[in-house]
């Protein structure tokens, strides 16, 4: 019984933080510019892979930076190129283009396993494997270092994105954006490059996310579109565009799943983002902390 | 509210018959999975069933007397309805679609080849009404589904199930899948159509991607493998080539007519301003869930044919590439046309056997063929589409043939 | 300083601007007034870039500005003080007045026109913490406008500021305006209250179902019959 709380405590932290890293950039894109980014999975993978490829040939710092690197170039490179030239058609095909940009990313993995020689489905080492001291045990649980790790690296940047966002002056500008994009053009900020920057702060924290949890935890080509769904649950939970509310969401998402995962089934627990997402978009669609009427 | 809608059902006798009958099917599948899957199977079924059912009845109950109205309106409509045909076919995009619909028509008197009546005609046909169902709710509404797939393969499952656990005809398995798919889509149509903005997207994604993950686990469901075995149309390719061709036809008129009829005009009312439809009065949730379940209605017909086709299905099915196929049809073909759908989809399966014939070639760089995989090809071709030419490709090439015919008719 | 030559714009198919031609000159106050619906907001968007002209130009300091974007057309020197205030309601005010000088790069001009705005407008250096959208409506009003003038513009265009408020605050808004001109910055106003832009500007245009109608200073303006009976009605 212990063990089992333990279980869903420390793999729904895990995990929590994880999801907190993912849906605070979905949030960011969405609140900021409304756009629907379906293509934010697909930048977790993108990233996961790469790591993926490079880690045996580059070390794992060269490969961690590099993966972060290009993940928020893709992020940005897809907003200028496809994003923003859509945004003035229409909002149906901006979501199309970044859902046909998912499905492209997903391609390129799979080929770039099969060109590089890799499986398709994997798992990696895990990222600290200090001699003798891998893990600790807590409460008869045993817990890897990476956990811990994971937990402080998640925290320690959504501060950071947090306190950057309230204080900075682009910061300031991303939220007068996101409350009336028309004022903030007129006060001379330039909204297209500051929605630039966003997609790619969120590209990057999607990129991170990835490059943490990928080590423990098996990667495959479809798990874009679970991250993706899992993302929709947590921004939905917590009130899309909010920012504390993704932080709520990911962690009640976590622990709810993980909890009936352990004592109930693990089909049920499959099920849990998509009833979060049916259950409140019927009672509650403005979330738990959306204060917007969404009408 | 409670009111009137239980007044609603008494109007309707014939409805009640249909519900009763309905449930009652229902129990018996529901005790014969229990038989069958045991503890965990039922906890599922009933969950989603019971789910599906009280939402579903719920809502149709309150659509019914729209769409019966509609389809009394339409009924009186038939003969002047025949007159516009005949003049239509006159004209010069009736004639082409006469045209192609005649070479369709001849092509098992051409060849008898079974990989070509049927792995391409066949499933491009099959894909016509699969992508034309994306587009009837794209199109006209406005509202996207990225989770086509969701009925598509449900109804796929419903089908193979009926017809080799129950053992009932073909026909009507398909079209009991056909109804299921209806019920899910009101499950994730009730919740998020209420709301203005992206909201089905969302809903129909993610519902997909759980349902490959909950298709996909080993011991409820059917499995991992799936269902297997399920028999064809019929042994003759040239048979069931036909029955699927006229089936083609009938769900690409009514997906047409209605989108001519008064009812598409309100739909097409709400994709072009929502808010303008609201004020005058009209309520569009009611009209948007309503496209949604025309729409899942005729993705999970194509879904049980699909099944059929291929003799099998698994959670693969319900993966983001057949969420992502009606996309590109659409896309190639032209939005708010239906008939695009079907050029599409023709386009779709060509350009894959091109690609196949490329590949076999070896003419380019040694393994470089491998890697010339149909769905990057196809991603690309979307993104293309989506970024270049919103109105699709097709449909400026035959606007271009169209000027090209009028110039030598001297016109 | 701003010239504008044979404007039309049309929303959709209905026409809201017809050959409208209007000059600002360097250190003036200009008003336009014109019953609702007169085309006097889009008037203003076409200037700050919000709408694109379907035809004519704008010229402003001798430059073709009616291509660029808002956010270029503001870094030129073009604040515009939108109608319904259009504040960034969940910032506090002095994040508001920030993001006014957002274009500014000189940090001691940034001071001086804080200093400016505190002095003029009191109110707003007590709740400079509080959020934008907790102030009055006044407050509000005052806000829009020291947030337009955070930016140091050259030409300021301000969009019915008298809208919805007391006849007291009104004035005080009047007041402020008078001290902003006084200080140097050409501006163009938009009032639906003939009486108040009578007062206060130097040059009125009168515009009427998106026509320049008549237009001349006070004193020519108040002598026009259709002026008394339909604005100031006397
Ligand atoms: N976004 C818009 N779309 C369509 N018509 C508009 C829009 N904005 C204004 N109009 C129309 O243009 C005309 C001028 O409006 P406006 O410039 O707001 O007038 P005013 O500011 O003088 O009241 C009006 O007839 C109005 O209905
Ligand atoms: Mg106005």
């Amino acid at each position: 019984m212990l063990t089992d709380i333990m279980q869903v405590l420390v793999l729904g932290s895990v995990e929590g933080a994880v999801y907190m890293l993912i849906a605070v950039g979905y949030s960011l894109v969405y609140g900021t510019g409304g756009i629907m980014n379906l293509a934010h999975g697909a930048f977790y993978l993108i990233a996961g892979y790469m790591l993926y490829w490079y880690l045996g040939t580059l070390g794992l710092f060269t490969s961690v930076v590099l993966a972060l690197i290009i993940v928020t170039l893709i992020g940005g490179i897809s907003y200028l190129a496809l994003i923003k030239p859509l945004e003035k058609k229409s909002q149906l095909s901006v979501v199309m283009v970044t859902f046909a940009i998912a499905f492209f990313i997903e391609q390129i993995v799979k080929l770039g396993c099969s060109i590089l020689g890799f499986e398709k489905e994997s798992t990696l080492p895990n990222l600290i494997e200090i001699k003798g001291t891998v893990s600790f045990e807590l409460f008869g649980t045993i817990i890897p270092y990476d956990y811990v790790f994971i937990l402080i690296i998640s925290f320690l940047i959504v501060s950071l994105i947090t306190l950057f966002i309230s204080k900075s002056k682009l910061g300031t500008s991303i939220r007068a954006i996101s409350q009336d994009r028309e004022a903030a053009t007129l006060m001379g900020i330039n909204a297209d490059r500051v929605l630039m920057f966003t997609v790619m702060i969120s590209a990057f924290l999607a990129g991170v996310a990835a490059v943490i949890y990928v080590p423990s935890y098996p990667i495959a080509p479809w798990q874009g579109w679970v991250i993706l769904t899992n993302s929709f649950a947590v921004v939905i939970l917590g009130g899309m565009g909010s920012l504390p509310g993704s932080v709520l969401g990911a962690f009640i998402l976590s622990y709810a799943s993980h909890f009936t995962r352990v004592f109930i089934d693990p089909a049920i627990s499959t099920l849990v983002p998509m009833f979060v997402i049916v259950v409140m978009l019927a009672l509650r669609p403005q979330g738990i902390l959306g204060k917007k009427e969404i009408d | 509210m409670q009111i009137r809608f239980l007044n609603r059902i008494k109007e309707n006798s014939l409805f009640v018959i249909c519900v009763s009958v309905f449930y009652l099917v229902e129990l018996t599948y529901i005790l014969t999975l229990l038989y069958y899957f045991g503890y965990t199977s039922l906890i599922l079924s009933t969950i989603l069933y019971f789910t599906l059912f009280y939402f579903g009845f719920l809502y149709l109950a309150f659509n019914f007397t729209i769409l019966w109205a509609a389809i009394k309106r339409n009924f009186k409509l038939i003969p002047s309805a025949i007159r516009r045909l005949m003049a239509w076919l006159g004209t010069f995009k009736g004639g082409l679609t006469l045209f192609c619909m005649l070479i369709i028509a001849i092509i098992p008197l051409l060849t008898q080849n079974a990989y070509y009546l049927g792995s391409m005609f066949i499933v491009a046909m099959i894909y016509t009404i699969y992508a034309a169902s994306w587009d009837f709710l794209a199109g006209y509404t406005g509202q996207v589904s990225f989770g086509q797939a969701a009925f598509f393969g449900f109804a796929g499952y419903v089908t193979a199930d009926r017809i080799l656990i129950q053992n009932w005809p073909w026909l009507p398995s398909l079209f009991f899948g056909a109804l299921i798919a209806v019920l899910i889509s009101l499950i994730i149509g009730i919740p998020t159509l209420r709301l203005k903005g992206p909201y089905l997207a969302l809903g129909t994604l993610s519902f997909a991607s759980i349902l490959y993950l909950l298709f996909a686990m080993p011991t409820i469901l059917y499995g991992s493998t799936g269902l297997f075995g399920v028999p064809r149309l019929s042994e003759n390719v040239i048979i069931e080539y036909y029955i699927v061709f006229i089936f083609v036809i009938i769900s690409l008129t009514i997906m047409k007519a209605i989108g001519n009829s008064k009812l598409g005009t309100v739909f097409k009312s709400i994709r072009d301003d929502e808010t303008g439809a609201e004020a005058s009065g009209i309520h569009t949730t009611r009209y948007k869930i309503l496209a949604f379940v025309i729409s899942a209605f005729f993705a999970g017909i194509a879904g049980g044919f699909f099944t059929m086709r291929n003799t099998a299905v698994s959670a693969q099915i319900f993966g983001t590439t057949y969420s992502f196929y009606p996309l590109v049809m659409v896309a190639i073909g032209g939005i708010a046309t239906i008939s695009g759908a079907g050029v599409g989809a023709f386009f779709f399966i060509f350009l894959i056997e091109i690609l196949r014939g490329v590949a076999d070639f070896q003419w380019l760089p040694a393994g470089a063929a491998d890697f010339l995989d149909d769905a990057l090809i196809f991603s690309v071709l979307l993104i293309l589409v989506i970024r270049f030419a919103g109105a699709g490709v097709l449909k400026s090439a035959i606007e271009r043939l169209k000027n090209l015919w009028d110039i030598l008719l001297g016109r | 300083m701003l010239e504008i030559r044979k404007i039309y714009h049309y929303y959709g198919s209905a026409k809201a601007l017809e050959e409208v031609n209007l000059q600002v000159d360097e250190k003036a106050l200009d008003a336009v007034i014109g019953p609702n619906g007169a085309g006097k907001t889009t008037l203003l968007r076409v200037i700050s870039g919000l709408e694109e002209p379907d035809r004519g130009k704008v010229i402003f300091l001798g430059e073709r500005i009616d291509e660029l974007e808002p956010h270029e057309i503001a870094k030129k020197g073009i604040a515009h003080c939108p109608e319904r205030r259009k504040l960034f309601y969940d910032l506090s005010v002095l994040e508001n007045l920030k993001m006014g000088s957002f274009a500014l790069k000189d940090k001691k001009k940034f001071k001086e026109l804080l200093d400016f705005v505190y002095e003029t407008f009191p109110r707003l250096k007590e709740r400079k913490k509080q959020r934008a959208g907790t102030l009055s409506g006044g407050e509000q009003q005052m806000l829009a406008l020291a947030r337009a003038i955070m930016s140091d513009p050259k030409l300021l265009l301000l969009d019915e500021p008298s809208l919805g408020l007391a006849p007291k605050v009104k004035a005080q808004i009047f007041e402020a305006i008078k001290k902003i001109r006084d200080e140097g910055t050409t501006t163009l106003l938009v009032e639906q209250d003939a009486v108040l832009a009578l007062n206060v500007a130097d040059y009125i245009h009168v515009l009427e179902e998106g026509k320049i109608e008549m237009r001349g200073t006070k004193e020519e303006l108040v002598k026009e019959p259709r002026i008394k009976q339909v604005y100031l009605g006397i």
